[in-house]
């Protein structure tokens, strides 16, 4: 089997099996008429972008998808909200303090903790760049800091997982880095032919929005501190006050509200189940509550998405 | 429907069936010769952007055949597609008209005549 072959083969296989059976045949025929004179690192493009649309198809997050027409509106306030995340001097906020130490370090010895003092540093200038590219409306540029942001948290995940022997900080840290791993996720995910169309003149106040408001929810989270772990009913308001509008709006077919929520939703989910799961007293005590939650939000957007004629009519020209 | 600008890509995607009905390596070969090689259509990219079209029914498939053993789809602007494309290269001519008469305008030329 060629490589040409093989890669063809891996990129088919992310499609659905109906659009495979639809379509298969004519993707392979393209695929290898523009592959025929291509070299290696071409080709690996070709069938990158090949595999890319067949897993928007098999996870709904195409252009004409209710799904990607909502990350596509979220957008802008998601890339605003990331860059809420970080921390703001003066504020005393402790991951001031790893940051500090991350730029006093540098490139010094031990050379083993320069990963994570870069992944640190990154993570305090890239969301900055990916707001400011979001703004300009420079989406191809957005998405690779969107995809930075999500590869420098999941490298400093990474690096705690080999670090720390205690589980239940590990889990902290984890869920405090979250957001920025489910927000450039999100992002990644949004279907580049919309990004450019929405609200062209409003972006960069979109943008502004998303952070005054990522602000807002992580102080309201303590900075993700575990001295503040949240109590009583405060991280259930900060879990459903964005996943109801979220679910709920896009059901409704109503865009602009659900993408407000889904902007905010990485950055209060984690912490808030983590302070939960706290609360109840392990995985079984939060178990139940979580289901009968999820299957609640569930029946009411069926409900109201059933009411509506079609949620997820024709999106924009493009 | 037009309001907003149209991408290039679509843009270049409806005006590639303008003039006939094409399958998709002709349309990838099309676009690229359109944008004078400026835009290199991926498959993956051309199917996405063949399925919205189609679901807002600006293009249809013209025919279904197998050529040489190969299965061969040709698709082809509606009259929807072809209402909106016009539309389109009309707002683009306008604006290309109003370029050219502002950089050749009698300002200009009086300032080329100081200079």
């Amino acid at each position: 089997m060629t490589v040409r072959t093989a890669a063809l083969r891996t990129a088919i296989a992310a499609y659905p099996a109906h659009y495979r059976r639809d379509r298969g045949a004519e993707l392979a025929d393209v695929f290898a008429d523009t592959t025929a004179d291509a070299g290696r690192l071409a080709t690996a493009r070709e069938a990158l972008d090949l595999a890319a649309y067949g897993l928007r198809l098999r996870t709904r997050l195409t252009a004409t998808t209710l799904g990607g027409r909502l990350l596509a509106t979220a957008a802008p306030l998601l890339a605003g909200a990331l860059l809420g995340v970080g921390p703001v001097p003066g504020l005393a906020d402790p991951r001031t303090h790893t940051i500090r130490v991350a730029a006093r370090a540098g490139l010094t010895p031990p050379w083993t903790d320069t990963p994570g003092h870069l992944a640190v540093l990154g993570l305090t200038v890239v969301p900055a760049l990916l707001a400011a590219a979001a703004a300009l409306g420079a989406w191809r540029a957005a998405r690779v800091l969107a995809c930075t942001v999500a590869l420098l948290g999941a490298l400093r995940i990474a690096l705690a997982a080999a670090d720390t022997q205690d589980s239940w900080l590990l889990l902290y840290t984890a869920t405090a880095l979250m957001p920025y791993l489910a927000g450039g996720v999100l992002l990644l995910a949004a279907p580049p032919d919309l990004l450019d169309e929405p609200r062209r003149h409003s972006r960069p106040l979109l943008v502004g929005l998303g952070a005054a408001a990522g602000f807002a929810a992580v102080r309201a989270q303590g900075g993700y501190d575990t001295r503040y772990l949240m109590d009583g009913w405060w991280p259930l308001l900060l879990l459903l006050a964005p996943l109801l509008p979220a679910v709920l709006c896009a059901a409704r077919g109503r865009l602009d509200a659900a993408a407000a929520g889904l902007a905010l939703l990485p950055l209060t989910a984690a912490f808030s189940l983590f302070s939960l799961w706290q609360q109840a007293g392990g995985v079984l005590g939060l178990l139940p509550w979580a289901v009968a939650v999820a299957l609640a939000l569930t029946a009411a957007a069926r409900l109201l998405a059933g009411r509506q004629p079609s949620p997820a009519a024709v999106g924009p020209l493009g | 429907m037009t309001e907003r600008a149209m991408q290039e890509s679509t843009l270049l995607l409806l005006t590639a069936l303008a003039d006939a009905p094409r399958h998709g390596y002709a349309l990838i070969k099309e676009i690229d010769a359109i944008s004078g090689g400026r835009v290199t259509m991926r498959t993956g990219t051309l199917y996405g952007a063949l399925d919205r079209l189609l679901q807002q029914n600006l293009i249809e498939v013209a025919a279904e055949e197998i050529v040489d053993g190969r299965a061969r789809r040709s698709y082809a602007l509606t009259d929807a597609g072809r209402d909106v494309l016009a539309t389109e290269a009309e707002r683009l001519r306008a604006v290309a008209a109003e370029a050219q008469r502002r950089l050749g305008g009698p300002a200009v030329h009086a300032r080329r005549a100081l200079a």
